[in-house]
């Protein structure tokens, strides 16, 4: 018996169902207030955040923060940013690192967590629910 | 030099004969086809070949590249199971997963599960909390448990163990080496196979891994991921590229295989065969169907021009077979033909010609070779003083297209023929000029025209030259005012030298007369033989006076009276010649003629060997005789004739023997006509035969009336003309008469003159022998006058001989007379003949005739002709006296 699994069908799935699931949460990207970047594109977002660019806008490193696999915030922000769903992201990692060619982004485990890095550090970029956002954060792509 | 010239010859014909085009185009694309064909196979070859060797680097290079990231990738999760083992060891369980992924010492989270579990099989840490429940059956477990190896594994996979994540696994020791648990890194099967670029692997190409079982963990052709399927008998230690067809999905692939050594795994990487070699593929249909098109296009072009060419040949034969037919044909003609082309100087104006063809005649024509004759310019073959007016008139034809034709007399000593025609016609560029000799054709036209205009025996003009001759010299004599003469010739007796010396003399004497004649004329002057012995000369350019006349007449005269010796004999010849000149005696050519001839008559009038000037009075003759000539057509219908009869007495007995008869035309105007006066005229129109045969018939039924009304019969003579006897109807005249009247032939007796009969003596002798046959007496009249010799006499089948009145004029007074008529009688009396005189007058005339043996007698001493009444009159009264006195002496009035 073979199990033949089609990525693409499966992604799909999983898209339908976190866009049902989650229709109401917004996800918007933030970097640190000392950052000299203001507004980000979708692509530019998604490019940082899959590992195709290093660098934000204005030349800068970048170094993008992940949230843990599973969470809501993480799954919606790759759906609208970069148009895949998890396994998609999975799959897309699973080639760089097979390759040889990149690392995914470190992961954190909270929102308070990323706005604690980012704070810090202006080459840091990472998402969140709106509702989080605060001062020490600095909004630069909001994805509606 | 010439054996090569022979070589090309001999190669074309060769090329000519058995290589036309229409065999050469199909072959030629025959040929073309299979070079075709032949390079495309070849491109074909090569490009298999490369697209061959470019898969078998490119599956090389992949097979490289795939190991290269396969060892990495199980590299780094030795690393991280050996790293983890020995944090574990160290640290036991205060050791912090989280603080190793902290520190980026695991592997990346999204794609490896790290787990550790203790020697129990529970899970005590885990990456991913909850994931992974107790392992205590699992593979790698229990191989920990059971085998003291410090060595990681993976699972080795199953068939059926589809959607199992790979378990690399690795011992955990405790402090005395005893198992403590294992560590563990799970990873997702798929992640083996996420190196696939479609780009270089397609959508058939195939990745894969297979475990120690010989069992697929993963393997992956476009998007389609299969685990934990059978490997199908892939040869893990296979060398180089394999070509497979797959039994999985039945693809045929080139394949390698690497034996991956940290682990026991073989990796395959495949690339579709069909796939890779479709770029090969379309080329292969291009340069088929390249090819294809090609050859179809030379089918077609070579089809076209085979149809085409072999047209041409058809028609290109038909031309030659024309062209051979042509020349064949020209070649047989009897006619000189040269096609010629026109040379144009600058301004296109035809000034020479060339001759391009011209046939075996006209060469032999020009008296050249034909290979001479080919190319060369009319100027330089033909004298220029002709040649620029011929081409003249050829550039004329050449121009207009009009056909012409024309006879010429030959002016070129080179060619034989003296007359030629020749006739040119347009063609493309130039003309064809057909030339004949018509020299015999010209000679044979003079030659008739000549014999038409001339005497055949002597040359001479004839009539119909004569009246030409005369229009010419009286235009002439108009314009210059002056004036000609006509002299009407005619020998004397010339009758007689033919009769007696026979028709050659006759013809010698007249061409000598006829060349005396014209050496006495100028050359301006014409000498003509009308026919027979009548001669006419036009004297041309005359002053008009008979004085000026004269001395050329004298010495024409003197001509033909010069004696002439002929088959031994002596011959004097005089003429009786008459004169007319224009414009005096007449205005065209056919009054001077008859002028001419009536003054000839004249002269013969008057006792032959003289000549007459035409005169008034002639006229009036001749106007008279007209008349005559006019009346006598119509007299035998008008029955304006009568004979009377001349009784015969026979002089012993004096009785009468028979009778002449005689005709006479009593003219309604001129009154009684004499014979002499008209015979001649109805002899000259020919009206003589109807007279004759109207005399025979009257005399006849004459005869017979007599005989009927009582009297005894006595012998009827009629007189026979020349022209009634050469009339071959004489003796059906005769027959007829007799058969009509009912006269019995014994007494009819037909006299002939011995003129008549020497004409032609045989023929006479013949006719009389039939007359004869038909009981009919003959007669020889006016018997002395002629040459009869005595041996022709002696055959003729004659009862008489008549002596002619002119030896009976003068007897008994003249000695030659009496010596003739003593020489007849004795004559006629030895060939048993009886002798009949003519013309007795006097009684001296008979007195001697009856002394000397004369049988018979006829003439005014007698009787004059008397009419049938009187005759009878005549008769009885005769009888009477007779009765009564005897022989009587004087009878007749």
């Amino acid at each position: 018996m073979s199990f033949l699994n089609r990525i693409e069908m499966s992604a799909l799935g999983t898209a339908l169902f976190f866009m049902a699931g989650c229709a109401m949460a917004d996800v918007v990207v933030v970097v640190s207030p000392s950052s000299s970047v203001t507004a980000m594109s979708q692509n530019q977002v998604s490019d940082i955040f899959l590992g195709k660019a290093s660098r934000f806008p204005n030349g800068d490193r970048a170094v993008p923060l992940d949230l843990e696999e599973g969470s809501d915030e993480r799954d919606q922000f790759y759906m609208k940013y970069a148009g895949k769903s998890p396994a998609q992201v999975r799959a897309h990692w699973s080639k760089i690192v097979f390759t040889g060619k990149g690392l995914p982004p470190k992961e954190v485990l909270h929102s308070q967590e990323i706005k604690k890095l980012i704070a810090e550090n202006h080459n840091l970029i990472g998402y969140m629910d709106r509702s989080m956002v605060d001062a020490k954060v600095k909004v630069v792509a909001v994805m509606e | 030099m010439a054996d090569r010239k022979q070589t090309v010859a001999g190669l074309k014909k060769i090329l000519g004969t058995s290589l036309e085009a229409h065999l050469l185009f199909p072959l030629f694309a025959l040929l073309m086809t299979a070079c075709i064909w032949a390079v495309t196979y070849h491109l074909i070859e090569l490009e298999r070949t490369s697209k061959e060797r470019v898969i078998a680097d490119s599956i090389a290079e992949q097979a490289e590249t795939y190991e290269a990231q396969m060892i990495r990738s199980l590299d780094v999760i030795e690393q991280s199971l050996k790293t983890i083992q020995y944090a574990y060891e160290i640290n036991g369980k205060k050791l912090s997963i989280v603080q190793l992924k902290d520190k980026g010492l695991l592997p990346p989270s999204l794609v490896f599960t790290v787990a550790i579990a203790d020697k129990n099989g529970e899970i005590i840490a885990s990456t991913h909390p909850g994931r992974i429940k107790n392992v205590v059956d699992g593979h790698g477990f229990r191989h920990h448990r059971d085998s003291d190896t410090q060595e990681s594994i993976v699972n080795p996979g199953s068939a059926g163990s589809s959607g199992d994540k790979l378990h690399f696994s690795r011992r955990i020791n405790a402090s005395d080496g005893a198992f403590a648990g294992i560590v563990m890194i799970l990873v997702e099967p798929h992640y083996f196979t996420s190196g696939y670029e479609r780009s270089r692997l397609g959508e058939k190409g195939v990745l894969g891994l297979i475990g120690e079982n010989d069992v697929f963990l993963v393997r992956r052709s476009g998007d389609l991921v299969s685990t934990g399927e059978a490997g199908d008998g892939v040869d893990p230690d296979q060398v180089g590229t394999r070509l497979y067809i797959n039994a999985w999905d039945g693809v045929q692939r080139y394949m390698q295989t690497r034996r991956l050594y940290s682990f026991p795994l073989t990796l395959i990487v495949g690339l579709s065969r069909a796939e890779q070699m479709e770029s090969f593929e379309r080329q292969k249909r291009a340069y088929l169907w390249g090819a294809g098109a090609a050859t179809f296009l030379l089918a077609v072009t070579a089809g076209v021009l085979t149809r085409l060419s072999w047209q041409l040949a058809l028609s290109r034969r038909r031309t030659r077979k024309d062209q051979e037919t042509f020349y064949a044909a020209s070649e047989a003609t009897l006619d000189a033909i040269f096609v010629l082309r026109s040379l144009l100087d600058e301004r296109k104006k035809i000034v020479d010609f060339v001759i391009d063809n011209v046939n075996e005649r006209g060469a032999v024509m020009l008296g050249r070779a034909k290979s001479e004759l080919l190319q060369q310019r009319l100027r330089d073959l033909l004298p220029s003083h002709v040649v620029d007016f011929m081409i003249g008139e050829f550039a004329e034809v050449a121009l207009t297209g009009k056909v012409f034709e024309r006879e010429w007399e030959n002016q070129f000593p080179h060619i034989r023929a003296k007359w030629l025609y020749y006739q040119v016609v347009k063609v493309e560029d130039g003309v064809v000029a057909t030339m004949r000799d018509i020299s015999e054709r010209k000679q044979a036209e003079e030659r008739i025209s000549h014999m038409a205009h001339h005497d055949a025996l002597t040359g001479l003009p004839n009539r119909t030259l004569l009246d030409d001759r005369i229009r010419q010299a009286i235009s002439l004599a108009q314009r210059h005012a002056r004036s000609l003469t006509i002299i009407f010739i005619d020998l004397d007796d010339f009758k007689l030298v033919n009769d007696s010396l026979g028709h050659k003399v006759g013809d010698e004497l007249l061409k000598i007369v006829a060349d005396r004649m014209l050496q006495c004329v100028r050359q301006s002057d014409t000498v003509v033989r009308l026919g027979g012995d009548e001669f006419v000369i036009v004297l041309s350019d005359q002053s008009g006076t008979a004085e000026t006349i004269t001395p050329s007449l004298q010495r024409i005269r003197d001509a033909i009276a010069e004696p002439i010796f002929l088959s031994g004999q002596r011959l004097e010849v005089t003429a009786s010649i008459g004169l007319a000149t224009y414009p005096r005696d007449g205005s065209d050519g056919d009054a001077l003629l008859m002028n001419a001839d009536a003054a000839m008559y004249q002269a013969k009038a008057l006792g032959r060997n003289n000549y007459q000037f035409f005169t008034a009075e002639m006229n009036q003759k001749i106007q008279e005789r007209l008349a005559l000539q006019d009346g006598l057509r119509n007299a035998l219908s008008r029955d304006e004739f009568f004979l009377v009869y001349q009784p015969q007495i026979d002089l012993r007995s004096n009785r009468i023997v028979g009778v002449e008869a005689l005709i006479r035309w009593l003219h309604p105007v001129m009154g009684l006509i004499a014979p002499k006066d008209f015979i001649r005229l109805a002899e000259e129109n020919g009206m003589i035969v109807q007279i004759g045969e109207w005399v025979l018939r009257a005399a006849c039924t004459q005869c017979k009336a007599w005989q009927d009304a009582g009297l005894p019969p006595m012998v009827m003579s009629v007189n026979v003309s020349a022209r009634q006897f050469r009339d071959n109807n004489l003796i059906d005249q005769v027959e007829a008469a007799l058969r009509e009247t009912g006269l019995d032939a014994q007494w009819l007796e037909l006299e002939l003159t011995e003129s008549l009969i020497m004409q032609n003596p045989q023929h006479a002798v013949s006719i009389m022998r039939e007359l004869r046959t038909l009981g009919v007496r003959l007669s020889i009249d006016d018997f002395g006058s002629g040459y009869s010799s005595l041996s022709a006499l002696k055959s003729f089948p004659i009862a008489r001989l008549k002596l002619d009145r002119s030896f009976v004029r003068d007897l008994p007074e003249s000695e030659d007379d009496r010596a003739i008529a003593l020489t007849v009688v004795s004559l006629g009396h030895t060939l048993n003949l009886k002798v009949l005189a003519e013309g007795i007058e006097t009684a001296g005339q008979l007195e001697f005739l009856k002394e000397h043996g004369c049988d018979e007698g006829q003439g005014y001493f007698f009787c004059m002709p008397l009419l049938p009444e009187e005759f009878k009159d005549f008769f009885h009264k005769r009888q009477k006296e007779m009765h009564i006195s005897g022989p009587v002496h004087q009878i007749c009035t």
